[in-house]
């Protein structure tokens, strides 16, 4: 289908900032809330009824790969058996045509499915059933050394000409079987060319691994606790993967000459720096890859601009945000401005969007280095940091985030971010709270805004 | 003496320049096809029909410095070291601009630093909003400039010339005042209604002048007050000040309500001396009338606070109205508190004419134009605060001709025919002081 086409304006862009800077201030913050127009409505279908093959990018289609560890720790538990369970999942979600692979890791990787010397299968009722039967064969042994598993993801997806690359990379343990240099060297190869969620089973794999390669390669991290649970969350991950209906989105930020991008992040759905990803794409834009987007989906940005200070009353065009289709072509604009001007009460009011997300990156700080701390035995550094998140979450309606908190201190006061560390608390809720620490929370839009200068 | 020839080729012709460039409205202001025959006795046939505004683009200025921030560049330099702007770009130094101001734009480059100016406004290189052309209405030694400045969002100034029957000089200014809805409008129609009440017609004195104003308060009464999307207040009504001036060949004759100004020029000592004819309706006037310092009077809060304005809420109309004996030589200029801010009194306006207008005397031979917009130019450089507004023209006549030199009585009478020439038209009218309504045609 031709998606892509036909839509008048396949992405909306806004920008909420206070545009007003005092004299001589030079750094302009900026959220800009960036949206897929849902256009599903406007088809007599409804959007229930034709999400998967109207998604598909007219392009090419899509590749899904799915990475299962069989190291010899997978043969614990009930982790093996779950980790089949859930990569049988997945290959039922897989729409029909959809190029697909499984891939077994260890210290090395091999192909599960097509196991015949074709580099994808494209999804079928018989390949389908053929991808099930090798993934129940699999047996756990080995080591784990990451990089040769994406090498190999990244290998199979460039063979396929296809619009839409998305991975699920399941691990259970620490990346130990090679030099951290090699999948740090094996990410950035990677980067652009699919997009991977990442999720740790158990409580021995590092949350920071897991999240260097979903952060490099525009995927989520998350801990599942229970391998029960592996089956529906990749049912939902390739199901999520499948709805991305506009592949391969950059975000363009222009600045003006003699500018600095002091940081792009991504603070909603949740926080995604992006500001070391960018790559020049004029002599002052860069391009920052976005991956894949929904129909209807919408993410904020904060952009923090250093520009040289005008003169009050002058009006500067301090960064243009702009949304490049996976065709070249612009499908929205959002701009962020600097007025400089000697009334107090116009610069020091700080626009409340820049403000909420400010606090939602520091409190995604707060429990990644308090539990750090904690993690180094620096008891007193853990409780300061984990109070603060506490405080934070309080200020912001975090509710999620403090009841993950909760269950790793014992807060005594959110308000006064006093909290005790809780020596029973157990290793899942210190991974749980990690992975899902830069989760954040939209404003409500029936606020008031006190600066009004978007 | 006759009817000076230094004024433009068409002596009843009129036009206005709106508060936006583009308004297309200001050029409907002539006489519709159909109309009566305009113009009184003396019209020399000629029609109201309204020229195209000639606005013009400055153009690049400087040399050897950055066209962005006026540093100095040293030799060869690809870039300015001190903002980083490239050097000898599309707007880098030019031919031109002959040591006068900086200019504000030019067409497409962005003047700090010559960058493309992108289609939303911005340069696409240094990110400053470009300000647009100075909107200037040429016409030889008569001529008038505007521009939004740098704060406001639009221009809200509007500006009309024209000329009586006699050939004199008719300049009109009016200030929109930002805190009522559509001032533009209010503005744009006191401009045109006041020219449109003088031009091409006999010109009698004062009366004229204290019916063109009532003509512009009834015109901007008559504005709607809603549909301003710069508006956000509860209420109002379109308001604007006026400032009306006809420079016949022995006086000036002047009338204002609110805060814009007329100056007259005068050489003094091989440069120009300026004073100030009119009177401002404003907290700040009265504070100085009460002995205060113009400068202290002007800083002060509130002290732009007009006391009287034209609109549907305006206090009783009472402008004020003067006469000032003039002469060839002299040039009158009719100007916004954007441009006057910036040279709040007699002394300053004088040292900036001096500093900007070709010294004395003022002849047909004025570049009204250039110089109408290196003032409007200069008030943006020295911040922009407000809509920038200059109209003016010299006093007609040949200078030198011995009966107009500085003996001219102290005070016209209060009432004032002017005194015109047995070839010029004789006032129809002696004294169409209620007349607004008694247009054009009759």
């Amino acid at each position: 289908m031709t998606d892509t086409q036909g839509a008048p304006a396949p992405f909306t862009a806004e920008t909420f900032q206070n545009q007003y800077l005092a004299a001589g201030a030079s750094v302009v913050d900026a959220v800009v809330t960036v949206a897929a127009t849902d256009d599903t409505a406007g088809d007599g279908a409804g959007a229930a009824d034709q999400p998967v093959a109207d998604a598909t990018p007219a392009a090419g289609g899509r590749a899904e790969i799915v990475v299962i560890d069989t190291s010899g720790s997978m043969g614990s538990g009930r982790k093996m058996p779950e980790a089949k369970a859930a990569a049988r999942a997945a290959v039922d979600t897989i729409e029909d045509g959809v190029a697909f692979a499984i891939v077994a890791g260890s210290h090395q990787a091999w192909m599960v499915w097509p196991n015949d010397g074709r580099t994808l299968a494209v999804a079928s009722p018989a390949e389908r059933a053929g991808a099930q039967q090798a993934i129940d064969a699999l047996q756990p042994a080995g080591g784990t050394a990451i990089s040769t598993w994406l090498d190999l993801a990244r290998q199979l997806f460039a063979s396929a000409n296809v619009a839409a690359r998305h991975a699920i990379l399941l691990t259970d343990g620490r990346n130990e079987s090679e030099p951290g240099h090699r999948l740090t060297a094996a990410i950035d190869q990677c980067r652009g060319l699919f997009q991977c969620d990442c999720r740790g089973v158990g409580v021995d794999w590092e949350v920071e691994e897991l999240r260097g390669i979903a952060t490099a390669l525009l995927g989520t991290v998350d801990i599942v606790a229970d391998p029960a649970d592996l089956a529906d969350d990749f049912r939902s991950m390739i199901g999520a993967s499948q709805a991305r209906a506009l592949p391969d989105v950059k975000l363009r930020l222009w600045a003006p000459q003699g500018a600095t991008i002091e940081s792009l992040r991504q603070v909603a759905p949740e926080v995604l720096d992006l500001t070391t990803t960018g790559t020049p794409s004029g002599p002052l834009t860069q391009d920052f890859l976005l991956g894949g987007w929904a129909r209807g989906e919408s993410r904020d940005y904060h952009l923090r601009i250093r520009v040289k200070p005008g003169e009050v009353g002058d009006e500067m065009l301090a960064g243009r945000v702009s949304l490049v289709m996976a065709d070249g072509t612009v499908a929205t604009q959002a701009l962020v401005k600097a007025v400089w001007t000697d009334d107090a009460e116009l610069s020091t009011r700080m626009d409340r969007h820049v403000a909420h997300y400010t606090g939602q990156v520091e409190l995604a700080e707060a429990i990644q280095s308090g539990l750090a701390a904690a993690k180094a035995g620096d008891t007193k550094t853990a409780t300061v940091k984990l109070g603060r998140a506490a405080q934070l979450a309080h200020e912001s309606g975090h509710r999620d985030t403090l009841k993950l908190l909760a269950a790793v201190v014992d807060v005594d006061d959110a308000e006064s971010g006093t909290v005790r560390l809780r020596p029973d608390a157990g290793k899942a809720a210190e991974m749980t709270l990690d992975t899902r620490s830069t989760r954040t929370v939209r404003l409500k839009p029936d606020e008031p805004d006190p600066a009004g200068g978007s | 003496m006759s009817v000076p020839d230094p004024l433009p080729a068409r002596p009843d012709t009129l036009g206005a320049v709106g508060a936006d460039p583009h308004d297309a409205d200001v050029d409907v202001l002539a006489a519709e096809p159909g109309d009566a025959e305009p113009g009184g006795p003396g019209s020399g046939g000629a029609t109201g029909s309204v020229e195209p505004i000639d606005a013009r683009a400055a153009a690049p200025g400087g040399t050897g410095a950055c066209g962005a921030c006026g540093e100095a560049l040293r030799p060869g330099a690809k870039f300015c070291e001190a903002c980083g702007a490239p050097a000898g770009g599309p707007g880098a130094p030019g031919p031109g601009g002959g040591g006068g101001p900086r200019p504000v734009s030019a067409g497409g480059a962005c003047t700090r630093c010559g960058g493309e100016v992108g289609d939303d406004g911005y340069c696409t290189a240094c990110g400053h909003r470009a300000l647009e052309p100075v909107t200037v209405d040429d016409r030889g030694p008569v001529a008038s400039a505007t521009h939004r400045g740098r704060r406001h969002e639009r221009n809200e100034d509007a500006v009309a010339l024209g000329a009586t029957a006699e050939g004199w000089p008719v300049l009109v200014v009016s200030d929109g005042v930002s805190a009522s809805p559509n001032p533009h409008l209010a503005s744009a129609a006191a401009v045109r209604a006041a020219a449109e009440r003088l031009a091409g017609r006999p010109f009698t004195g004062e009366a004229d002048v204290a019916a063109a104003v009532a003509a512009a308060q009834e015109a901007a009464s008559a504005q709607p007050a809603d549909g301003d999307p710069l508006w956000d207040g509860d209420g109002g009504h379109p308001a604007c000040t006026i400032v009306v001036a006809v420079a016949t060949d022995r006086a000036v004759v002047a009338a204002n309500v609110g805060d814009a100004r007329v100056h007259m020029l005068r050489a003094r000592d091989g440069d120009w001396a300026a004073v100030q004819l009119t009177s401002d309706d404003s907290l700040a006037a009265r504070a100085v009338a009460a002995g205060e310092d113009p400068e202290v009077a002007l800083a002060s809060p509130g002290g732009h606070t007009l006391i009287a304005w034209l609109g549907a809420d305006a206090p009783e109309l009472a402008p004020h109205v003067v006469t000032r004996p003039a002469a060839a030589g002299d040039l009158v200029v009719a100007d916004s508190d954007g441009l006057w801010n910036y040279a709040p009194t007699d002394d300053s306006f004088g040292a900036l004419a001096a500093e900007l207008v070709p010294p004395p005397p003022a002849t047909g031979d004025l570049p009204a134009a250039e110089v109408a917009e290196r003032l409007v130019t200069w008030a943006i450089g020295e911040g922009g605060a407000d809509n920038v507004t200059v109209a003016l023209a010299p006093v007609p006549g040949e200078p030198g001709d011995a009966d107009t030199t500085p003996t001219a009585p102290k005070a016209a009478p209060s009432t004032a025919s002017i005194p015109t020439e047995p070839d010029a038209a004789t006032p129809a009218v002696p004294d169409a002081a209620d007349g607004p309504e008694d247009e054009e045609g009759t």
